[in-house]
């Protein structure tokens, strides 16, 4: 009562007082539980694991070979099962997305190990074309085991259609010298486009109408 | 499976600018004399999902605009886990954007505002537990103040009544001062009290002062803030209460989607200044804001800047990211909290007996950490401060005021009482 206001609770609501010795059997909420905080949690622990590992190896890369940067060859990978654990596995995010992470993760991996290696730009001439051609396929199989949820995956189908072009605008930017697996992922992902175009009905033309909306 | 809405002006904004910290969900629930059935408030709530379509929505991803679509899956009622107002997962409500929650004598129905505004969201509410209580083989005869789920839904309650009443005239200026916001130590999780009194006596006191019940209790909120953040402090910038205004009562309008405006009201107070000086001007101010004339203008700005062609055709990264920074500047720096009512809600006669009281919790956000919300019903006149921030001082200032003031009963709980 010192608030001037009368309560139930065992605690005033408004200055945290005890007014009561008795428990309160005043039950207008529940006592709050977070899953999110586990999951936090868990993220973070793989988080610490992920900057332990990179740093010790780092430091015994300087160490003991300061002219050799073999570092890059776990920071690489850890990064990417850092990267795959929290995204991939952990969250909650749509399928597509974690095939459009995947791609894009990966692809920077394999550039970063290819670029620690030296030699062959293997990654940018083969890896990721045949990465984009893989996750189109795989875009383009759930669509079609499951049509029922084709509206779902329009816009990750769309982005890995701009995707497909990809390698071939690195082999214009001299990234990349050889062109037929570029050239091979454009006429794919074109390949796909005009799939999409003709076999679409009323509704596909109904969704596009309203994804591009204004 | 192919149906699909455009958002509607205001739900743009919400969606553009929620976030953990920002739910954009608001909560209005009552509460009934005695625990709730959760298997028969499913098949309520099942009943009741047929006849408006408009909330059986998901979210869909545009290129430059996101829009609603048919969601045909199954809304499940929850028992209430989460502190009120949680930002709304749509994996937990199957796509969803809103719940419905039970807990004890609480029906709740949570919904992110973008699919619509107060008075939409109680028109479910006063569905669903008409429909709750029919299935507990209540004798209710609906009095036409309960949607009626045989009827066809309207096109009416799908209008976007933004742009239905946009008209030619000019646009108002949005260029409004800084208002003085509050800080605190901030929380993860909403902590709400609500104050429980009869709307009568309410009433009598802000008849006492000549103004209606919000010029009352924002005048009153005002002298809280004063008390508690400014009065030893030099620099005394304005206090403003932002308070949303039902739109169908000015422009006649049947939507359930969003149909709202909001009016700043606020004043500098100074150490000379009386809670009679701060009502006489508040309640001068809503009289002003709130005329039709002025709201047109506000809705034509809000209008314009949607239909602006050269925002149309700016993909939804970027628009979103000019929204939140201009929620950011204009919006919420403009106000130091937001004061909702709901009004006094009329239910069928045999419905009464039911229900003790209602509550309309009104989402904090980082900048307006405590905000307000006003419902009633049955002579019970039930406030409700949800705030982000551990500080309740505003709050118990507010409430001692009040039965300082006016000698008003009030009954206090929350959901951190213990």
């Amino acid at each position: 009562m010192n608030c001037s206001v009368w309560t139930a609770h065992q605690h005033c609501p408004l200055c945290k007082r005890q007014l009561t010795e008795e428990k309160a059997s005043l039950n207008t909420y529940p006592n709050y539980h977070s899953d999110a905080k586990r999951r936090n949690l868990k993220q973070r622990v793989f988080l610490f694991i992920a900057i332990l590992i990179m740093s010790t190896s780092l430091l015994i890369n300087l160490l003991t070979t300061p002219n050799q940067l073999w570092t890059f060859y776990i920071v690489g990978p850890v990064l990417y099962a850092l990267l795959s654990i929290n995204h991939t596995i952990l969250s909650k995010a749509h399928i597509g997305s974690k095939i459009i992470f995947q791609v894009l993760a990966l692809s920077a991996m394999l550039v970063v190990i290819n670029v620690t290696a030296g030699g062959e730009r293997w990654s940018v001439h083969y890896v990721i074309p045949f990465l984009v051609i893989v996750a189109t396929l795989m875009v383009t199989i759930i669509i079609l085991r499951k049509p029922m949820k084709w509206k779902e995956y329009l816009g990750y189908m769309m982005t890995m259609i701009i995707l497909g072009f990809m390698p071939v605008l690195l082999f214009v930017s001299t990234l990349s010298y050889v062109l037929w697996p570029g050239a091979i992922t454009a006429l794919y992902a074109l390949l796909t486009f005009t799939g999409m175009i003709l076999f679409a009905n009323k509704t596909m033309k109904n969704e596009i109408v309203r994804r591009f909306h204004f | 499976m192919d149906q699909w809405y455009k958002i509607d002006n205001a739900g743009k904004i919400f969606h553009a600018v929620s976030n953990p910290a920002n739910s954009s969900v608001f909560r209005i629930a009552m509460m009934m004399k005695s625990p709730v059935e959760a298997d028969k408030l499913q098949s309520a709530l099942d009943d009741v999902m047929k006849r408006l379509p408009m909330f059986a929505v998901k979210l869909g991803k545009g290129i430059f605009w996101d829009f609603l679509v048919e969601n045909d899956k199954k809304l499940f009622v929850q028992k209430e886990h989460r502190f009120p107002c949680a930002p709304i997962d749509p994996i937990e409500t199957n796509g969803f954007l809103f719940r419905v929650i039970y807990y004890e004598k609480r029906i709740a129905v949570e919904f992110f505002h973008s699919v619509t505004d107060g008075t939409g969201a109680l028109e479910f509410l006063k569905a669903l537990v008409y429909h709750y209580l029919l299935e507990q083989q209540a004798q209710i005869e609906n009095d036409g103040s309960i949607l009626d789920i045989e009827d066809q839904p309207s096109t009416y309650e799908l209008d976007d009544s933004y742009f239905n009443y946009k008209s030619n005239h000019a646009v108002k200026n949005a260029r409004e001062g800084h208002a003085f916001q509050i800080k605190g130590t901030p929380t993860e999780e909403t902590t709400v009290v609500h104050g429980v009194m009869k709307s009568n006596d309410i009433r009598t006191a802000a008849r006492a002062y000549g103004v209606s019940i919000t010029a009352y209790i924002t005048s009153v909120l005002i002298v809280a803030i004063y008390y508690e953040k400014l009065l030893y402090r030099s620099r005394k910038e304005e206090i403003k209460i932002a308070i949303p205004v039902n739109l169908r009562k000015m422009f006649p309008s049947k939507s359930l989607r969003n149909f709202f405006a909001v009016v700043n009201v606020g004043i500098h107070v100074e150490e000379h200044t009386t809670l009679e000086d701060i009502m006489a001007d508040i309640s001068k101010q809503l009289q002003t804001k709130a005329e039709k004339e002025a709201l047109q203008l506000g809705l034509n700005h809000h209008v314009k800047l949607q239909t602006m062609l050269a925002a149309r055709f700016v993909p939804n990264f970027f628009k979103y990211y000019a929204l939140r920074y201009g929620y950011k500047s204009y919006g919420e720096r403009t106000k130091t909290m937001t004061l909702t009512n709901l009004g006094d809600v009329h239910l069928p006669e045999e419905m009464m007996p039911h229900i003790a009281h209602m509550e309309m919790v009104m989402y904090p956000t980082k900048k307006s950490p405590i905000n307000g919300g006003i419902c009633s019903i049955n002579d019970q006149f039930v406030l409700s401060f949800a705030r982000t921030i551990e500080e309740a001082a505003i709050i118990r200032s507010f409430f001692q005021e009040l039965t300082k003031t006016a000698g008003i009963d009030i009954e206090v709980y929350a959901n951190d009482g213990g």
